[in-house]
């Protein structure tokens, strides 16, 4: 009996390692930019330090459909995202030139913001988008989100002494110091990493399993999105111009019906006599995302329809997805969700490293070697990838198109830079190096571009991150210069 | 009453720890008899339990769960790093929490 249970161990030990390999960068890359993710309209608040002003959501989504109009007239849609108590500025897409556009609108004003930049929209689509072209990034986001799952699933199983190495970490002892921290990392916040993935599986889940809305809808995909958002109305353009009507009366009415505020506002076919606005109600105040719709001709003001979101299947999805982006959290457990976020990062890094560590004195072979160079220089790279978009942020001149997309391109050339670097630095300077330049970085980020005096608290509490990011990673290279 | 279910989790996982020989010694500075180990893992389980049920008592279950386990680590972590590096912190760290517990009671019945 024992001896079939080792074999089943071993067999879920390999399954654990290979499943972690195969997919374990794109997956530290995802837990990386979930994590930050979480602080997706502070990390935007800093990013545009100029927007410091708060101002009501009705009068934000007044300004900015006033500019809309004005600038993206001919697009089919507009797709805002109100400010909030988090976010001050509104989020909006629209299809420009033929390609959809993103821009954090100016609440007052209506105009993109000064400083134009993703913000932490960036990380938010780079963890499950992977910067890849539809559908490739999600496709591969959601296998790495299933693969995590197997890989969760047989580390369990793999683990011999589960509860007797709960609190063991033996520190200065090589490969057994890398298993301890691994161990440590995954075992403590494991319900959490488990809940994390789970859900972060279903929130995919059309993508990447398409047949059951294939089954019962055929070809028909517009009548299972009718069907899952009946508070919508689709109806084709009628050819004939007609000015918006008054938005701010029908997002009042919306607010009045969904009890709350409205998080998001989509106009379909704006500056068209059939315009419609939809409101979706915020969800901030619950954990299911998915609470209502109420919809308005946007010519006339007149409601069309309107649904509060109460079916049970509906709404368990919409509560397993809303566990996953925790825009109900307060402050508190978002932090805590932050830090469950950094240890399933660490437990990656830490998995992929012991990985080769392990087979460093079985199989010191070539291929091992350069696995181990290729494995430090993600591990670095993405981090260092995230610190160039925020210098970039800060250095780039404020005035100039396309400022938004040269952040990414610095944010992704310098990720190249430091993977190559990283892979080729002799083994002493592997990890010292890279972390001192993390450090400095760091360190020095919040003093450029005159912010630092800012009494804004979300760009204080950035810049002193930022400063607690880098002493962290002083302690590393001083520690691992030690080793 | 948030932070008392904290500082419970935190007594809970102290008493675990103190309860498995390789961890009780260094914890506490002295060799523990089978007995006190006995007595850390009980305690440590029915600190375990009220810590929970606190926070259960404190907000909707779901909220409460989500937010347990989510402290989970966030006192856990500190707690091995305390073990291997500063045991001393680690003792410390309990002594506050016992101070903790009253204080968050009497804060949430104020």
């Amino acid at each position: 009996m024992n001896r079939l249970h080792d074999g089943a161990r071993q067999t879920m030990a390999w399954l654990h390692g290979w499943t972690g390999l195969l997919l374990g960068h794109v997956l530290y890359l995802m837990a990386f930019a979930g994590t930050l993710s979480m602080f997706r309209p502070e990390i935007g608040r800093w990013m545009r330090p100029e927007n410091t002003t708060d101002v009501d959501p009705v009068q934000a989504i007044v300004a900015a459909t006033r500019w809309l109009s004005r600038n993206a007239a001919n697009a089919p849609g507009w797709y805002l995202t109100a400010p909030d108590a988090r976010a001050n500025t509104i989020d909006a897409y629209f299809t420009q030139g033929g390609r959809i556009a993103y821009h954090a609108l100016d609440p007052q004003t209506g105009a993109p913001a000064a400083r134009g930049t993703l913000g932490g929209e960036f990380f938010y689509r780079l963890h499950f988008e992977l910067q890849l072209p539809y559908p490739w990034g999600r496709l591969l986001a959601s296998l790495a989100a299933a693969t995590m799952l197997i890989a969760l699933i047989s580390g369990i199983v793999a683990h011999r002494r589960f509860f007797r190495d709960f609190f063991t970490f033996r520190v200065g002892k090589g490969q057994r110091s890398w298993l301890d921290g691994h161990n440590v990392l995954g075992v403590f916040a494991l319900p959490f990493h488990l809940m994390i993935t789970l859900t972060g599986v279903l929130t995919l889940m059309s993508l990447s399993m398409p047949w059951p809305g294939i089954a019962g809808y055929g070809a028909d995909t517009p009548a299972m999105f009718r069907e899952l958002a009946p508070g919508g109305v689709d109806r084709p353009a009628a050819g004939r111009k007609a000015p918006l009507g008054p938005i701010a009366d029908m997002m009042r009415g919306a607010q009045d019906r969904c009890g709350g505020a409205v998080g998001r506002v989509t106009i379909i076919n704006p500056g068209d006599a059939a315009a419609i606005a939809s409101f979706t109600c915020a969800d901030a105040a619950q954990i299911a995302t998915n609470a209502g719709t109420v919809s308005y001709d946007a010519v006339s003001g007149r409601l069309l329809n309107a649904w509060i979101e109460h079916r049970p299947a509906i709404t368990a999805y919409s509560w397993l997805y809303g566990l996953h982006v925790a825009r109900f959290a307060p402050l508190s457990l978002r932090w805590l969700y932050f830090f469950g976020g950094a240890m399933l990062t660490l437990a990656i890094a830490s998995g992929l490293i012991l990985w080769t560590v392990k087979r460093r004195d079985r199989l010191p072979d070539r291929a091992n070697r350069l696995l181990a160079r290729f494995n430090a220089g993600v591990i670095v790279a993405v981090p260092t990838g995230a610190l160039a978009l925020l210098w970039t942020n800060r250095v780039l001149p404020l005035a100039g198109d396309g400022r938004a997309a040269a952040e990414v391109t610095a944010a992704l050339v310098t990720a190249g830079i430091a993977l190559a670097v990283v892979a080729i630095l002799p083994g002493r300077l592997r990890w010292p190096l890279p972390f001192a330049v993390l450090a400095a970085g760091l360190i020095v980020l919040p003093f450029v571009g005159g912010w630092i005096g800012a009494t804004d608290a979300v760009l204080i509490a950035g810049n002193l991150m930022l400063l607690a990011a880098g002493a962290l990673c002083g302690w590393l290279a001083w520690r691992s210069a030690r080793c | 009453m948030l932070i008392a279910s904290a500082a419970l989790l935190y007594l809970a996982l102290y008493a675990l720890a103190v309860a498995q020989p390789q961890h009780g010694d260094v914890l506490t500075g002295r060799r523990l008899s089978v007995a006190r180990q006995q007595q850390a893992r009980f305690a440590g389980w029915v600190l375990l339990a009220a810590s929970l049920a606190v926070a259960l008592a404190t907000s909707q279950p779901v909220y409460a769960a989500l937010w347990w386990i989510s402290v989970f680590p966030a006192l856990g972590l500190p707690l091995v790093l305390a073990r291997s590096y500063r045991p001393a912190l680690a003792r410390f760290g309990a002594g506050l929490a016992v101070a903790a517990v009253p204080c968050g009671l009497a804060w949430a019945a104020i």
